[in-house]
């Protein structure tokens, strides 16, 4: 009886301990919803895993002397050129995060990591598994919220987290230069009281598959303060909408990030007929090494913000600017320096 | 007697009428929307003029037409390929994916999209591995030699289907969450929002040179309902018009798969709403399944494009209209023997 006390306390205490880490935890950084097993001292911190894609591009930027693999399969070398040299060797490893987990547990252990680091959504599930996965495998395992204007942010918590508070610093303020003059931008049209730019992004092989408003797949086109059309089909997650909801909508922009849609569009007489095919103003997003817009929804999307504010406002920044943000942003963010033939191509219609 | 022959007749005619109201209502329907007098314009408009094109035109011409005819072609087809697989295997649990049609496409699809190859590949690529596995299938069929033909045929299309089956998981498990994955899972249950003109144009050809075929030997499926040696004793070459059937029905349904994504249900189904409704007579019974097929997915289209602000996947809606509507059939009885 006495030792079920004993079990009893022990448990009470190692929870309550638990309990004190975590709301700790999230006192000092907002942005970390879920915090499993002791941290590390930053500065100890040398070997991390990447749960997800979103993290994976947030890591490579951050600590890519610590990332031990990459969670996205099957990177390109086309896409690996942009990265330093010392991560463009890493494994591929395998998604950790949510239920669709790739990454041998065994593995991870075997990795020896000092913490897995995931960021992007923070709904139960993913809370869930990652407490799951610090239980089996004793690894410190945190997740951080990744909405598009947290980028800072989380980019300073990591940063503290990880031991590479300095990087982290850095890079935020880049960031953060990037949201406001984006929201500086889209703040001259309101002023000048002209209506939101009608935008509609399109995704998937066909174009047909979007974001509603307010999903993570064209949160930076709600950033820049255009207005998605598809918000008239409902919200919150992507869906599939129709040609003749296109027709109804009329968007004065098309943006999109898929190449075979690009091609199919221009040719596709159906399209034509949308005012910002007639008019010229459908625009390829880049992809590499990661989506500007989307995929994955993570620090990349500070491109798309760069990218989407000259597309829609282009006298609110000058085209100067614009690649002066871009090439800042791949030596600072990929250690790379664009050359002006890959500017060029990022930029098709921009000029 | 007369009043039986009414019946009769009435029964026939009921679907094509059905379906030519529920057309003409489609037409009127959907998110852009089209009033009568719009729509009785933009035909004259189309017919005896030379104007230039409205949104209203696109809309109609471009966009709706496309795709309720595409609905028709791809009901029927899938229907009348049902039937003709439930009839030659003698088995009522029979769907057109029992040969692992779907299996096939399905595979070529999602291998597409994870390649990032370009939408038309995706149908190539649906349309050449539907047709591969049943191809494969009907080999292995082949080799088995001490079993008896149809249950191999079925049997190895089961067990074929589900390797390809895996293979699909495989591919989806290791695709891109944020793009891929969607456009791959939207591809497995079947929509009509993707089809355009030149989809049509390329496809109707087809399939409609396959009920050719099962049209004018109809009348064979009934023998091929006995027994073989029964059949043969008819003066039927049972091997020749099995193949020929097969062949038929595989290559309409990989047509039809291959433009719209798998539409799960209406093959299986379809047929069996129209044996309760006209009898198990295969001359009349293929014919109704036509029909009925081609009422049930233009119904069902209609419901997906105008009833909800967004596309759902028709395999979700066949389901849930077809459903009820089939058991009610089911408890109400029908053509008694």
């Amino acid at each position: 009886m006495k030792q079920c006390q004993w079990i009893f306390n022990a448990l009470v205490g190692v929870s309550f301990s638990l309990l004190c880490q975590l709301s700790m935890g999230q006192a000092n950084y907002p942005l970390v919803r879920g915090a499993f097993g002791d941290l590390p001292q930053p500065n100890n911190i040398q070997r991390v895993v990447s749960a997800g894609p979103v993290s994976d591009t947030l890591l490579v930027s951050l600590v890519p002397n610590k990332l031990l693999g990459f969670s996205t399969h099957g990177l390109s070398t086309e896409v690996k050129k942009y990265f330093p040299a010392t991560v463009q060797n890493l494994p591929n490893t395998g998604r950790v995060a949510g239920r669709d987990s790739t990454f041998p547990l065994e593995k991870i252990v075997a990795l020896k990591p000092d913490i897995i680091v995931d960021v992007g959504a923070t709904s139960a599930t993913y809370i869930s598994t990652a407490e799951r996965i610090n239980k089996l495998t004793g690894i410190p395992y945190i997740v951080v919220s990744g909405l598009l204007n947290e980028t800072p942010e989380q980019l300073r918590t990591l940063g503290d987290l990880l031991g590479a508070s300095e990087r982290g610093k850095l890079l935020a303020d880049y960031a953060e230069k990037i949201l406001s003059t984006a929201e500086r931008a889209h703040r001259n049209q309101t002023s000048k009281n002209q209506a939101p730019i009608k935008v509609y992004f399109g995704g998937g092989i066909d174009g047909l598959q979007t974001g509603l408003a307010g999903s993570i797949q064209t949160e930076a086109i709600d950033f820049v303060g255009a207005y998605n059309v598809a918000s008239e089909a409902g919200k919150g997650f992507s869906a599939r909408v129709s040609m003749e909801q296109l027709m109804k909508w009329k968007p004065d922009v098309i943006i999109t990030q898929d190449e075979n849609f690009y091609q199919r569009l221009m040719k596709d007489p159906v399209w034509q007929r949308i005012p910002a095919v007639k008019n010229g103003k459908v625009y390829l997003a880049p992809s590499k090494p990661f989506g500007w817009i989307s995929h994955p929804p993570s620090i990349n999307r500070l491109l798309g913000v760069i990218w989407l504010t000259r597309v829609l406002y282009p006298e609110a920044m000058s085209y100067e600017e614009y690649s002066q943000g871009i090439r800042g942003y791949y030596e600072l963010f990929y250690g790379y320096e664009l050359t002006a033939h890959e500017l060029a191509n990022f930029s098709k219609g921009l000029e | 007697m007369a009043s039986h022959r009414d019946s009769r007749l009435f029964k026939l005619l009921l679907p094509p009428i059905v379906l030519l109201l529920l057309c003409v209502i489609a037409c009127c329907v959907g998110q852009y929307g089209i009033s009568l007098s719009e729509l009785a314009h933009s035909i004259t408009q189309y017919f005896f003029s030379t104007a230039d094109k409205t949104d209203i035109d696109t809309v109609l011409w471009d966009i709706r037409i496309p795709r309720i005819g595409a609905a028709i072609l791809v009901g029927a087809a899938l229907s009348m390929a049902g039937a003709t697989y439930q009839g030659m295997f003698r088995n009522p649990l029979v769907s057109p994916d029992v040969l692992g049609v779907t299996a096939g496409a399905g595979l070529g699809a999602v291998m597409a999209i994870y390649f990032d190859l370009s939408f038309f590949l995706v149908q190539v690529m649906a349309f050449g591995f539907a047709l591969l596995v049943v191809f494969i299938v009907y080999l292995v069929a082949k080799l088995a030699r001490h079993h008896d033909p149809i249950l191999s045929l079925v049997l190895s299309g089961v067990a074929i289907g589900a390797l390809f089956g895996s293979a699909i998981a495989l591919v989806k498990i290791l695709a891109d969450p944020y793009g891929q994955l969607a456009t791959m899972v939207f591809w497995m249950l079947g929509a009509l929002n993707m089809v355009n003109r030149e989809d049509l144009l390329m496809s109707t050809p087809i399939i409609l040179l396959c009920m050719v075929p099962l049209i004018l030997l109809r009348w064979r499926m009934n023998i091929l309902s006995l027994d073989d040696k029964e059949a043969l004793s008819l003066g039927v070459n049972v091997n020749r018009t099995r193949i020929v059937f097969i062949l038929s029905a595989t290559l309409m349904t990989a047509t039809a798969v291959s433009i719209t994504g798998v539409i799960g249900w209406i093959g299986l189904v379809v047929p069996h709403m129209a044996r309760l409704w006209i009898g198990p007579d295969f001359r009349k019974l293929l014919p109704m399944s036509l029909f009925i097929g081609a009422v049930f997915l233009v119904l069902t289209d209609t419901i997906a494009r105008t009833c909800f602000p967004i596309e759902l996947p028709l395999g979700i809606i066949t389901a849930f209209v077809g459903v009820p509507f089939f058991l009610s059939l089911l408890i109400r009885g029908g053509v008694r023997k």
